[in-house]
């Protein structure tokens, strides 16, 4: 059986196609999957990076994504999270690694994130993800400038007109 | 008690009669005219939350208050030697302690006046969300504590200053050092000699206790703590400034 595995490996590399991290036994998981803050908010969330095979990853690389869920909405993921991307290292048999990543509510709505582990050296292999996390951000309650103008122009116009009148006063004595 | 009256009248008549201390009214309420005004239309502004707008008010209110205060103490004795009127208030039979506790009840009057105009702008920018009480009370409490402290440390400078021209330079220094810590980044404000940073200094620990009660909607009690250093400063440097009268000397004095 081993044999044939070995066998399956030749022929694979010989044909150009690495093995990929999915066979390499390479899981991301998300502490959560839903979140619900309000726009402007930073908020927290962790990823965890196992490798649950028998042998040493190759030098791995997280990096964090960003996207609308509605049609609609452009989302920049630069101005969501300063740090996006994390180098991982290998990962030793049976290890894992935690990454705390913190992003900023830029835009109202829905929003999905997720965190794609790949090999550092850019073999043409497909990426593992973590589960969508689900972001729904809440527009925040801000003012109602209506009426502000004849407040600030208001009240310092009463105590310069209060001021004039007690130099006049003053004067008269 | 009745030369403390006289005094404190005295000084009042001579802040607000004598135009001063409407000037400064009118330059302090279109400052937060000015602020108001952007916090409520500019729309890069009003990306701020409701709580915020307010919070951000009121600190620069109770900030801009308790400047104003400092800057009345530190005129007071430096200021009567200046004007060679200090030997008349000294022969006066008033106790010295009495002097110095007159004066700084003027001083203290800018930051009533200074909280009374941002009223309207707190009740304005806080209106709908149940925030205006609390603001208000928050800025009452802080802010005289905060006005006591700064304008009894002005007094106190300008008790024992040459002049009044160094009396005004150390106060507004050691006023600037106060600020500084509220203005470091966020990072550094974190760990135990941030916080410990923060707590023992009045201002920036009456600004975090605002900004607990006004933004985050914390209970009175739960960041109580905070109020350690403004309370203490307060009562030790009041105490300071009347005491000081008894140091009152007409050195420096440029006439009389």
């Amino acid at each position: 059986m081993n044999r044939l595995v070995v066998l399956c490996c030749a022929l694979a590399i010989a044909a150009g196609v690495a093995p990929s991290l999915v066979h390499a036994a390479v899981t991301v998981s998300a502490d959560r999957t839903e979140v619900s803050t309000s726009i402007g908010r930073d908020f927290m969330f962790s990823t965890r990076v196992d490798n649950k095979g028998s042998n040493v990853t190759p030098p791995l690389v997280a990096h964090l994504n960003v996207l609308s869920l509605r049609p609609g909405v452009y989302v920049d993921p630069e101005d969501w999270s300063s740090r996006r991307t994390v180098f991982l290292g290998p990962i030793a048999a049976g290890g894992s690694r935690s990454i705390t990543w913190k992003v900023k509510a830029v835009n109202r709505g829905d929003i999905g994130i997720y965190v794609a582990v790949l090999p550092q050296s850019g073999a043409a292999v497909p990426p593992v993800t973590s589960e969508t996390i689900h972001v729904r951000i809440a527009q925040r309650r801000t003012l109602n400038s209506g009426g502000i103008l004849p407040l600030a122009a208001g009240i310092p116009a009463l105590l310069a007109a209060l001021a004039v009148g007690v130099r006049f006063s003053r004067k008269r004595r | 008690m009745k030369g403390l009256a006289t005094i404190t009248e005295q000084e009042l008549r001579d802040l607000w009669i004598g135009g001063r201390g409407l000037l400064l009214a009118v330059a302090f309420s279109l400052l937060l005219s000015v602020l108001s005004y952007l916090v409520a239309t500019n729309t890069a502004l009003n990306y701020l939350e409701q709580r915020e707008s307010v919070n951000l008010t009121l600190q620069v209110a109770i900030a801009i208050g308790a400047l104003l205060a400092l800057l009345a103490g530190a005129d007071t004795i430096s200021g009567e030697r200046e004007r060679g009127t200090l030997e008349t208030l000294l022969l006066t039979p008033v106790p010295r302690t009495e002097i110095t506790t007159g004066k700084l009840l003027g001083a203290l009057s800018l930051w009533v006046a200074a909280f009374a105009i941002a009223i309207p702008y707190v009740w304005f920018l806080g209106r709908g969300i149940g925030v205006v009480g609390v603001a208000l009370a928050a800025g009452v409490l802080v802010g005289t504590l905060l006005a006591v402290f700064l304008a009894s440390l002005g007094v106190l400078v300008s008790a024992l200053a040459a002049s009044n021209r160094v009396s005004l330079s150390v106060s507004l220094f050691l006023l600037l050092a106060l600020y500084a810590p509220t203005q470091f980044p966020t990072r550094a404000q974190q760990g135990w000699a941030g916080e410990l940073l923060l707590r023992i200094n009045p201002i920036a620990a009456g600004e975090h206790y605002v900004g607990k009660l006004v933004i985050d909607a914390h209970s009175w009690s739960r960041d109580a703590s905070w109020l350690a250093s403004p309370v203490i400063a307060a009562v030790a440097f009041s105490v300071a400034a009347v005491v000081a009268g008894r140091w009152m000397r007409l050195r420096g004095a440029s006439s009389g």
